[in-house]
């Protein structure tokens, strides 16, 4: 039997693709991600995040899953030195990001490339401020600053993504799609999957990729794009050490790792590096960048673990 | 004396005889292991099928999107997954 399930969640299109399950597990790895989004959106005011975010103290009882999702997002912290930074909730909102952007976005993304800031490469914070926080899973808190407020949307997903892998584990084929970042899995002897990768400006698709295990994810500024009141385009991936918008003259990196978690975490810091450090922070495993332009260039990996790449014109590249 | 030995051989005879039902023939030893009964042939019928689940009409694909989503209309072949920007 295989399993299609979509359905909508944290604001994405989710997809469940699975083969060789029943019905109570896809029905389990559902009640997850609902569970994870009613946890940990921004958005809900009852959410654990917003009321973590909310109170005064410096020390909060956290559950499980709050504890696991700022692990994460620290975890994303130190692997990109700070680019992917869970500490930039103020700026977000003063940008004007404050409630769910589903439904695609404000502004065309040809329209705010040609009104956007001069290309740069992003920097970590100096301070650092996602150092502060720290995870006590012995007495089930969470310390931070006061008034420091955490955003877990940069990993959340691909942590679902993992977390609902996990729960489907056995399948002979499967793909968890949580709004785009993918966990794949492939039994012994089964076929991979071929992961088309969409063209940001076009939705066509850029590539192929033939994946038989791990995360696949994409960070690009096609979906949450909006003007600022004084009409400047904005998007969600902020240069941490200025709180802008980034323009680094990519508009999209797709990253492959062990994990969606990690995929996630590497697409988002090869964006905002710029052309010359996404294909440093891409080379180990491969992916593909699409430039500003709609140039799309496929980044060969290093390490070599049975991925392929399959251009549209037919040329193959090395990957995962 | 014939007696005597005739009971003696009977009793003799009586305890080979129990000897060789439990498996301990004296003159071949402890049996062998039955041979494993050949393994059944259970001729399985593969039976494949495909649930599909949406919660919605399929929405409009979005700009940057190139999967369709799937309905109860959607062809044998599930749609490639898709990483995009999200």
């Amino acid at each position: 039997v295989t399993h299609d399930v979509t359905f909508t969640c944290m604001g994405c299109d989710m997809r469940l693709l699975a083969e060789g399950v029943n019905h109570e597990a896809i029905r389990a790895a559902r009640t997850l991600l609902d569970a994870i989004d009613a946890r940990l959106s921004r958005f809900r005011t009852d959410s654990e995040l917003a009321r973590l975010n909310a109170d005064p103290r410096p020390t909060v009882p956290a559950s499980p899953l709050l504890r696991a999702a700022v692990g994460a997002a620290l975890w994303a912290a130190e692997r990109t030195r700070g680019l992917v930074d869970p500490t930039l909730l103020d700026d977000l909102e003063r940008h004007g990001y404050t409630g769910s952007l589903a439904g695609g976005p404000r502004v065309a993304l040809a329209d705010a490339l040609a009104a956007a800031a001069p290309r740069a490469p992003a920097s970590a914070r100096p301070d650092a401020r996602w150092r502060a926080v720290r995870i006590d899973n012995r007495a089930g808190t969470i310390t931070r600053p006061p008034g420091l407020r955490l955003d877990t949307g940069g990993t959340t997903k691909g942590l679902a993504a993992d977390a609902a892998a996990h729960v489907l584990a056995g399948a002979r084929r499967l793909v968890v799609d949580c709004g785009g970042d993918l966990c794949v899995a492939v039994g012994s002897g089964a076929a991979p999957f071929e992961v088309t990768v969409a063209h940001p400006l076009t939705g066509a698709r850029a590539a192929t990729l033939r994946v038989a295990g791990g995360g696949v994810a994409t960070s690009g500024l096609a979906r949450r794009l909006w003007s600022r009141p004084d009409g400047r385009p904005a998007h969600h991936l902020l240069d941490p050490a200025t709180g802008e918008p980034a323009w680094t003259g990519l508009i999209s990196a797709t990253a492959l790792a062990p994990t969606t978690l990690e995929a996630e975490a590497l697409a988002k810091a090869a964006l905002l590096r710029g052309l010359a450090g996404a294909r440093r922070v891409l080379g180990r495993r491969g992916g593909v960048l699409v430039h500003d332009d709609g140039a799309v260039e496929s980044v060969e990996a290093r390490v070599r673990r049975g991925g392929v790449l399959v251009h549209d014109d037919g040329a193959l590249g090395a990957t995962a | 004396v014939y007696g005597g030995s005739a009971v003696a051989f009977v009793a003799v005879l009586a305890a080979l005889s129990w000897q060789v039902a439990a498996g301990a023939d004296p003159a071949i030893g402890e049996g062998e292991q039955a041979a494993a009964a050949p393994a059944k042939r259970v001729l399985v019928r593969r039976v494949v099928r495909r649930v599909v689940e949406t919660d919605e009409a399929p929405a409009t694909v979005a700009a940057a999107s190139a999967t369709p989503a799937p309905s109860a209309a959607t062809p044998a072949v599930p749609a490639a997954p898709t990483t995009r920007s999200s």
